[in-house]
């Protein structure tokens, strides 16, 4: 028996449509350029939560920055998108490679906070002495507890220990219960999540 | 991940920002894009010749079949390459069956090189009588040069080809484009060096010609992730 193919081989309208309103901005339209990144929003919105639903890296609360970063590299790239073929498999491509892109990068980040911590590290300590205590004027100050969350229990008490309270390495050590050069170096790699997240969103504030 | 600012505030500063027109990026430039190419080739071994000793047999090779053949093949992989970089440039253009264009060829000048080498180790069996004193021969006799060569203006041709696809293009699978830009690059400078080395036999094409190319691919796809990332 010959199974007949039964897909259209005719745009869907919401092709028809995204990819009407994407050749007019194109051509510096920008109404249409606003109404095509409205629908691809909402439209990006339900892909993408569905596909955080399940994911054990990201959650589906992600699903928002993850909008924003697919918009913005759909920006950034629109001259890629050829006007001989249709648009949304352009979009979906783009979308799905900022998402593994996100995976990976989430995934390092967690990897990099529970990697244990190694006691040979005197270097690292005097790398420690030399990075100050957050101003309040600095990016960490008005959004530090915001900062700290990213941290792990652990990290987030260190950082509590020596930088807000500005205890001592030897009396943190005696409160963890640590040895000095696994303080320092919980110290320094809390210090370089936060600076990494700090920049990241000075970043995100440029664009 | 923090939500940085809410998503109608992007998409005015997007609008906003979007009104110079992109600069083009189609389907339709892919013929000027190979022209390039093919120029590029012709550039490149004029200018290999003026730096490199030319060899003595080159205008009586020219004319025979099968020196003109695997200059054909090479530069046909290099284009059937370029062609894939291009299209994985491009998101949603990459088809896995597109592949086949660049992988056959290059299964055949392998297939052959590999065939012609163990047909000569037999050969010559008295004279290479295990395969490491053969690799040492080859590097006794060879000291790597054409393998160098071709290490060394694939390299450079793929950093420039890398720079392009990040800056231009949007490839979406960073790794097999990595290893294709591998491909086209090797593949041209190995079409180069055919005009400049007399020395045909198998076991120097493979191990001179076919090893550092398919070392260039192996380095354009361990990278590729890291130096195509946009």
């Amino acid at each position: 028996m010959v199974m007949k193919n039964t897909r259209s081989k005719e745009p869907s309208k919401v092709e028809a449509r995204l990819r009407g309103l994407f050749l007019k901005s194109q051509n510096g339209e920008e109404r249409a350029y606003r109404e095509f990144l409205v629908e691809v929003t909402s439209m990006l919105r339900t892909y993408l939560s569905h596909q955080l639903r399940h994911s054990a890296v990201l959650g589906s609360e992600h699903a928002e920055e993850l909008v924003q970063e697919v918009l913005i590299s759909v920006h950034n790239k629109r001259a890629t998108y050829d006007p001989s073929q249709p648009i949304l498999p352009w979009l979906f491509a783009i979308a799905k490679y900022r998402m593994i892109d996100q995976y990976r990068k989430d995934s390092r980040m967690k990897m990099q906070s529970v990697q244990p911590i190694s006691v040979d590290s005197d270097e690292v300590g005097n790398e420690i002495e030399r990075i100050p205590a957050p101003e309040p004027e600095e990016p960490f100050g008005e959004n530090l507890e915001e900062f700290l969350s990213a941290l792990t229990p652990k990290q987030r008490r260190l950082i509590e220990l020596t930088k807000l309270q500005e205890k001592s390495i030897q009396e943190t050590c005696q409160i963890m219960g640590m040895g000095e050069s696994a303080v320092k170096v919980g110290v320094h790699r809390a210090m370089k999540l936060m600076q990494a997240l700090a920049t990241e969103r000075h970043v995100r504030k440029e664009v | 991940m923090k939500k940085p600012i809410p998503t109608d505030l992007l998409l005015d500063r997007l609008v906003a920002d979007a009104k110079e027109k992109p600069h083009a990026f189609r389907s339709r430039n892919l013929p000027l894009y190979l022209g390039l190419w093919v120029v590029g080739a012709i550039v490149l071994t004029a200018v290999s010749q003026l730096i490199l000793p030319i060899r003595s047999d080159l205008v009586e090779r020219a004319g025979n079949f099968d020196f003109v053949l695997q200059a054909s093949l090479w530069l046909w992989v290099t284009l059937a390459a370029a062609v894939l970089v291009y299209r994985g440039g491009i998101p949603g253009q990459w088809r896995s069956r597109d592949s086949l264009l660049g992988i056959l060829p290059l299964l055949v000048i392998g297939g052959v090189a590999l065939a012609i080498s163990v047909h000569e180790m037999f050969h010559y069996h008295e004279k290479y009588a295990t395969l490491s004193s053969l690799i040492r021969h080859q590097i006794a006799v060879h000291h790597g040069g054409c393998g160098a060569v071709i290490f060394l203006v694939g390299i450079g041709l793929s950093a420039a080809l890398a720079y392009w696809t990040k800056n231009r293009a949007a490839p979406t699978a960073l790794r097999t484009q990595g290893a294709w830009i591998g491909v086209a690059t090797g593949a041209l400078a190995s079409f180069m060096i055919q005009f400049a080395c007399p020395n045909e036999t198998g076991i120097h094409t493979l191990f001179w010609h076919f090893l550092p190319w398919v070392a260039l691919v192996a380095f354009g796809f361990a990278m590729g992730r890291k130096i195509l990332r946009w």
